[in-house]
């Protein structure tokens, strides 16, 4: 058995095992179903998922809000990490801020987003962006003041000006960290969307979690959690795979 | 000496940085030199000396405390192209290619004629790597393009900061030989800090020694060496004389 093969053999064996103590679980029917399906049940109520009724009336909706919070959150933090990371002022106007408000927890504000917000998108955006934003910036910002210094002066000898380094040296040097910032804050973003979808809904993968178990369709409910993990995963994928056609330089 | 012969001119130029603790700390004390057109100066220190802060003052990276630094007649406020930069540490930008990273300081409308990067690409040996990133490439490569950078376009003063410091003995002896070939071709004068004593004799025209800090100007020694220089300088009587000249004025 070659190194590679016992590796992988090494990581699979909790995942498997955690899986044969959930089979074992309910085959013995030590534990009701109401509570814990079966893993042939989950994976038949995953697949009776994937239909176009699901699609329509959970996951694009879903989408849409993560999406306009994502890029309501990247067209706030963007500009302000990268000038905060190179502007003394922008700094210290913008990360005192963040910094406190970064620990506020986000769960706590749901309440307050639906005072405001309603419970339609705009509380859903509300809350992602709000958990996102403020960390995203941090990250940014750390990315930007990471630009080395000498290359920001070879830029300043040719007589380039402030808006012109940004723009030609900071932003191209900084920008693979900067994605790879971005596929973290996709992550906790789809956390905040189930969360906000969980408390209020009207649709969306976390209203469709939370109305089965209201009818105690707990395999739903794994269905649902099983489907929301792969879609992290995707746009995890999505985010590398992207970063590493972008960024040959690196 | 008439005012116009001079490019670059130090009228009693400090320069003082603010440590982390709050102190003053003086880097360069009262400088007074001249820089005529066309001329290669070199400028030698021991370590620490100000060396690189009177460069920087030179290209505008940084602004005297006190005194005057003049560039063709008018006070230094900020970098300029006219006034090329190459940095000890490897510059090149590393999200472009090699041929991007030559043609960085041409204006968009020059980018346009790709001939000029072709010739320095061809001139600095770099032509087979045009389309690579700077990753692949070596210590002495790297400080040819930053060369080239510098030179394609066209600045009437050159700066180095210890250019070939990190590279090997044979390495730095190719690179001085191209760097006085680009620079007699151009025309454009220079002003080379090392701390190589060899090096700043080989090159220069003139050897500005600096003292221990706080940088004052010890020593201004016109060379009596013959140009073009070659390595076959090296073994003169004129070259051993200027190097002990050099050597006894330097600081411990």
């Amino acid at each position: 058995m070659n190194r590679q093969m016992r590796n992988t053999l090494v990581s699979a064996s909790p995942i498997v095992l955690l899986l044969l103590l959930w089979y074992c679980l309910t085959a013995s029917h030590a534990v009701s179903p109401v509570f814990l399906p079966s893993p042939g049940h989950t994976l038949e109520a995953f697949f009776s998922l994937l239909s176009a009724s699901f699609f329509r009336e959970e996951l694009l909706p879903s989408l849409i809000r993560i999406c306009g919070a994502f890029l309501i959150s990247v067209a706030i933090a963007l500009p302000l990490g990268v000038l905060a990371g190179q502007a003394e002022t922008v700094a210290r106007l913008a990360l005192p801020l963040c910094g406190f408000t970064r620990y506020l927890p986000v769960a706590a504000l749901v309440p307050l987003c639906i005072l405001w917000f309603g419970i339609g998108d705009a509380q859903k955006i509300a809350v992602i962006t709000i958990g996102v934003v403020f960390q995203l910036t941090l990250l940014l910002t750390a990315d930007s003041a990471a630009v080395p210094k000498e290359l920001i002066e070879a830029g300043r000898t040719f007589g380039l000006s402030r808006g012109e380094l940004i723009w030609r040296i900071v932003l191209p040097c900084a920008m693979p960290r900067m994605w790879d910032d971005l596929r973290i804050a996709a992550g906790w973003a789809w956390s905040y969307l189930i969360l906000a979808e969980l408390v209020a809904g009207n649709r969306g993968i976390g209203y469709f979690i939370i109305q089965s178990q209201r009818y105690l369709d707990t395999d739903q409910v794994f269905a649902g959690i099983l489907f929301v993990g792969l879609l992290g995963l995707l746009t995890d994928y999505l985010f590398r795979l992207s970063g590493s056609r972008m960024f040959r330089w690196e | 000496m008439m005012a116009s012969d001079v490019l670059l001119q130090f009228e009693n130029a400090s320069k003082s940085f603010v440590s982390s603790k709050g102190h003053s700390v003086v880097a360069l004390h009262e400088i007074s030199l001249s820089i005529r057109r066309g001329e290669f100066v070199t400028m030698i220190g021991p370590s620490g000396c100000g060396k690189s802060t009177l460069l920087r003052l030179a290209a505008g990276l940084e602004l005297a405390t006190s005194g005057n630094v003049l560039y063709d007649g008018i006070p230094v406020t900020a970098p300029g192209q006219e006034r090329g930069f190459v940095f000890q540490s490897y510059s090149a930008f590393p999200w472009l290619t090699i041929r991007e990273n030559v043609g960085f300081g041409l204006s968009n409308a020059q980018r346009g004629s790709e001939t000029e990067v072709s010739r320095w690409l061809q001139l600095m040996g770099l032509d087979e790597f045009a389309d690579a990133y700077p990753k692949v490439l070596s210590g002495g490569m790297r400080q040819r393009l930053a060369l080239a950078r510098s030179m394609i376009v066209q600045p009437k003063l050159l700066l180095l900061d210890e250019p070939f410091g990190a590279l090997d003995e044979h390495t730095r002896e190719n690179m001085q030989q191209l760097l006085l070939r680009v620079v007699a071709d151009s025309g454009c004068t220079v002003l080379f800090v090392t701390h190589d004593i060899r090096e700043a004799v080989l090159l220069g025209d003139r050897v500005v020694v600096l003292s221990s800090r706080p940088g004052r100007v010890l020593r201004d020694v016109a060379s009596s060496l013959s140009k073009p220089r070659g390595r076959e300088h090296i073994r003169t009587p004129e070259f051993a004389s200027l190097y002990e000249t050099i050597l006894d004025e330097l600081p411990e």
